[in-house]
């Protein structure tokens, strides 16, 4: 049951077009293109015998030749064309193998009789030691202006398009938009006589020609290549429009050497050219890393992918184990690495060590301007010339800030996935609503801070959110909404989780709390407070245990590793409305927003985030239990009051409360008065590590040096607590059943 | 005598166009790319396309293949412009009925040779 397609052409009518002259001559391209059209259909017509296509294969080679300009006599494989072709058309058939013995078998040793190519592009020749650089004679220089500006202009598409690549490394058009650029740059190079550069986009344009066919996979060694010629043409431009005056330019043809030997040795399937010190994380780690699959599926997806030769994201794709989706996003991260590796990847302990400095810098500027002496300068060029340099300090202090800083985009995309499982798993629809992405974050943070994501919108998907039908049964849109989002405020990060679920339930809360003795059962407890109880160790008011959140990790740990990055948590609901958690982050690790406070001759720092209010406290308020216990009493609560001299050793101004500053500070859900003698004023501090000595001594977490040079140490709360309670104090839950 | 020179980097152009008035040919329209190629050819009367192969909406060989199924374009003399490295490709416009083509980088002479070879004789 043959399908029949087309009416096809008698066999004779084809043979008699062959023969009726359709090729002029040699010359006669329009004709020879005719002519192979019909030898082609004539191969696949269904009567031509078998025996006739050697012939016309070696027809189809004699014009091949002729057209390349390859043939070393066209005029006599002309002569040759035609006998075999009037042969084919004369009796329909070529007489039984006459004509092959015409026609060599295969084409004869083809000379490269190339048109006068004065760069030589084959470039068999540049062996032998080539220059340092190259000297270009300058002769139509604005020719030159506009080739440089355009060159300049693809490069930088070159670099936009790579990206897509890296999403599809398949993607004929997006490697076909990276090929153009490096075609044209050398095509015009070619004419300008621009040997270096017209070197080098040949040889890249090699490589990516191989990539189009498909010979060579897009891997990211290839992209590397790519991007490495990039920068070096970048520089070849530069030199070149440095040079555009003078008439003759030199360009660093050593830069092209290198490359090109080193191109020479690439195997594309390695994973980068040059030395790299480490390496890049494998896409399986970045995909299991990110939760998409199981280690056991990326083991798996190695087998095959080596048993079928093909690459690991791929395999998983066609096994419908992840999008390609995912993979492009694993890829790009993988990418990013690769580029940070490439160009600033640097010891992140130095990089602190660089903001540490800087910071000093900044301080040591300021001794400096404020030093009395100083001060008393009238000189109106000095004061510009200080102007200056405290803006210079000032951007550079932001500059080495911002090394240290990436966007929280990693973070958030990780998230999309996980909510789309928890919404399979548990049954509910869930859309996740995204914002700020590109918020930039402490590159130590951003790790820090997916863990304690990922227990918040694990609960807020279990426990928030109402399965369909029950918010339908409450008019609410089925598909239940979790809004995420990220923006700088002053100093910190705020981060928002918020849901459109159920909320706190407070009874139920209450219930909870009263039955595992948080509090007790008359305790009186503004919302919040009661709020606050469910990141209290072990909360938790789910009854049952759920494949999602399941059991064991609460929001006290949570809130416990966001207080590790000196950061806040505060959750806030309304019933039937949702909850929110709102997530304050310092902007950097390295610098600590806080107040100075004094005890005795000696200076503190404790972190804002820290710290509730400071007051006076009346004669009132303090009391002692037990008659050793000190106790405050602020806003009708009591709370243990913690004397910092006594915990530091020193000796302070004032011992009696009521003519010191009580701090209160809260921790693990607790508050206490801190005893100090004066707040001297808020400031931003370097957080700089202490000595070996200082290390270990409970309560401190650091020092900082202060706008007039003299260090201050930064107190840990934590830390001060932790030393109050051991030293053989109650602890806060019995005294807050006293208040 | 109208030449329609296509290529997208502006500067080849330019190169093409210098070339091409060294040949005396004073009426120069250009198109970057294909596509613009095909408004100037249907709005305007064109003698001589001078094109570039790879370019990006529509490549050379799509427009020879545009240009030679169309009417009033069949028969205009289309000279390809295409790289070292690309020659292989020539196979494929010479089927799609290519007028000649030209490698890069050429001279003034060359590209006389190929003219004389494809434009009407007079």
């Amino acid at each position: 049951m043959a399908v029949e397609h087309v009416p096809s052409e008698p066999l004779e009518a084809l043979l008699s077009r062959l023969a009726d002259g359709v090729v002029a001559g040699p010359d006669d391209l329009m004709g020879i293109g005719e002519c192979l059209n019909v030898i082609e259909r004539i191969e696949a017509h269904e009567n031509t015998p078998d025996t006739w296509k050697e012939d016309l294969e070696a027809v189809k080679r004699l014009f091949r030749g002729i057209i390349l300009e390859e043939s070393s006599d066209p005029s006599a494989d002309w002569e040759k064309i035609r006998d075999v072709l009037k042969n084919f058309a004369g009796n329909g058939h070529p007489g039984s193998g006459s004509a092959s013995q015409a026609l060599p078998a295969e084409p004869q040793a083809a000379v490269q009789q190339q048109a006068a190519c004065p760069l030589g592009v084959s470039g068999e020749e540049t062996h032998a030691d080539p220059p340092a650089s190259e000297e270009v004679r300058l002769e139509d220089a604005e020719l030159i202006k506009d080739f440089i500006e355009e060159a300049k202009e693809h490069l930088a598409s070159i670099e936009l398009n790579i990206m897509s690549l890296e999403a599809d490394p398949k993607d004929k058009e997006a490697i076909n938009a990276v090929f153009r650029p490096f075609h044209s740059i050398k095509g015009v190079a070619g004419f300008l006589n621009l040997r270096s550069i017209h070197h080098l986009s040949h040889e890249v344009e090699n490589l990516l020609d191989e990539a189009r066919s498909g010979a060579i996979d897009v891997t990211d060694a290839v992209i590397d290549v790519v991007l490495r010629a990039v920068d070096i043409l970048k520089v070849l431009l530069q030199e070149l429009e440095a040079a555009l005056g003078c008439g003759e330019a030199k360009l660093s043809a050593g830069l092209v050497e290198n490359f090109l030997r080193s191109l020479k040795a690439f195997d594309p399937a390695q994973p980068s050219v040059g030395v790299r010190t480490e390496k890049p994380p494998k896409v399986g780690e970045i995909l299991v890393q990110k939760g998409l699959v199981e280690p056991e599926a990326v083991e798996q997806a190695v087998e095959e992918a080596k048993e079928r030769g093909k690459k690991i994201g791929e395999v998983l794709v066609e096994d419908g184990v992840l999008s390609a989706q995912d993979v492009a996003i694993a890829l790009r991260e993988q990418r990013r690495f690769q580029e940070n590796t490439a160009s600033v990847r640097v010891d992140t302990v130095k990089l602190d060590n660089l903001v540490d400095m800087v910071g000093e810098l900044v301080i040591a500027q300021s001794m400096v301007l404020q030093n009395p002496e100083v001060q008393a300068i009238k000189d109106q060029k000095f004061q510009k010339d200080s102007v200056q340099l405290r803006r210079i300090t000032a951007e550079l202090q932001r500059i080495s800030m911002s090394l240290r800083m990436v966007p929280i985009k990693s973070t958030f995309q990780k998230l999309i996935r996980l909510v789309r499982d928890l919404s399979k798993k548990s049954g509910k629809d869930v859309r996740l609503d995204m914002r700020g992405e590109e918020t930039e974050i402490d590159r130590n943070m951003v790790e820090e801070i997916y863990e304690p994501l990922v227990h918040m919108i694990r609960n807020a998907v279990d426990h928030g959110l109402e399965t369909p039908e029950e918010r339908k049964a409450i008019g609410k849109d089925p598909c239940g909404t979790i809004f995420l989002s990220a923006e700088q405020k002053g100093g910190n990060i705020i981060i928002e989780l918020r849901d459109d679920g159920r909320g706190l339930d407070a009874r139920k809360i209450r219930a909870k709390a009263v039955e595992r003795g948080l509090i007790g059962p008359d305790d009186v407890l503004e919302e919040r407070a009661l709020f606050d109880l469910i990141f209290h160790p072990g909360f938790s008011t789910k009854d049952q245990v759920t494949d999602v959140s399941g059991r064991g990790v609460g929001m006290d740990v949570v809130r416990r590793s966001v207080e590790e990055l000196r950061g806040k948590l505060e959750v806030s609901s309304v019933p039937g409305h949702g909850t929110r958690f709102e997530l304050k982050l310092p902007l950097t690790m390295a610098i600590i927003d806080g107040m100075v406070i004094c005890v005795g001759p000696e200076r503190y720092v404790v972190p804002t985030v820290a710290l509730r209010e400071s007051l006076r406290p009346s004669r009132e308020a303090y009391l002692t239990v037990h008659g050793s216990e000190e106790m405050i009493k602020v806003r009708n609560q009591l709370m243990p009051l913690i004397r910092l001299h006594k915990m530091f050793g020193v000796t302070p101004r004032y011992t009696d409360p009521w003519d010191a500053l009580i701090l209160v500070v809260n921790e693990d859900q607790k508050s206490y008065g801190l005893l100090a003698d004066e707040i001297i004023g808020r400031q931003e501090v370097v957080i700089k590590s202490l000595g070996a000595g200082l290390r270990h001594v409970k309560g401190l977490s650091g020092g900082a040096i202060l706008g007039d040079g003299k260090v201050a140490l930064i107190l840990d709360v934590k830390g001060i607590v932790s030393g109050y309670e051991e030293g053989g104090h109650h602890g806060y839950d019995r005294q807050r059943r006293v208040a | 005598m109208k030449v329609l020179v296509v290529d997208d980097f502006a500067t080849m152009r330019r190169i093409v166009k210098n070339i091409l008035r060294e040949l005396d040919f004073k009426d120069i329209v250009e198109a970057e790319n294909g596509a613009a190629a095909v408004k100037i050819l249907e709005s305007q009367d064109i003698d001589l396309i001078v094109s570039d192969w790879n370019m990006p909406k529509m490549t050379g060989l799509e427009l020879l293949k545009w240009v030679r199924a169309n009417d009033k374009t069949k028969d205009l003399p289309f000279l390809m412009v295409t790289a070292e490295a690309q020659k292989e490709n020539v196979v494929e416009a010479v089927k799609a009925k290519v007028s000649n083509y030209i490698v890069k980088p050429f001279t003034a002479a060359v590209m006389a040779e190929k003219l004389a070879k494809i434009l009407p004789q007079n």
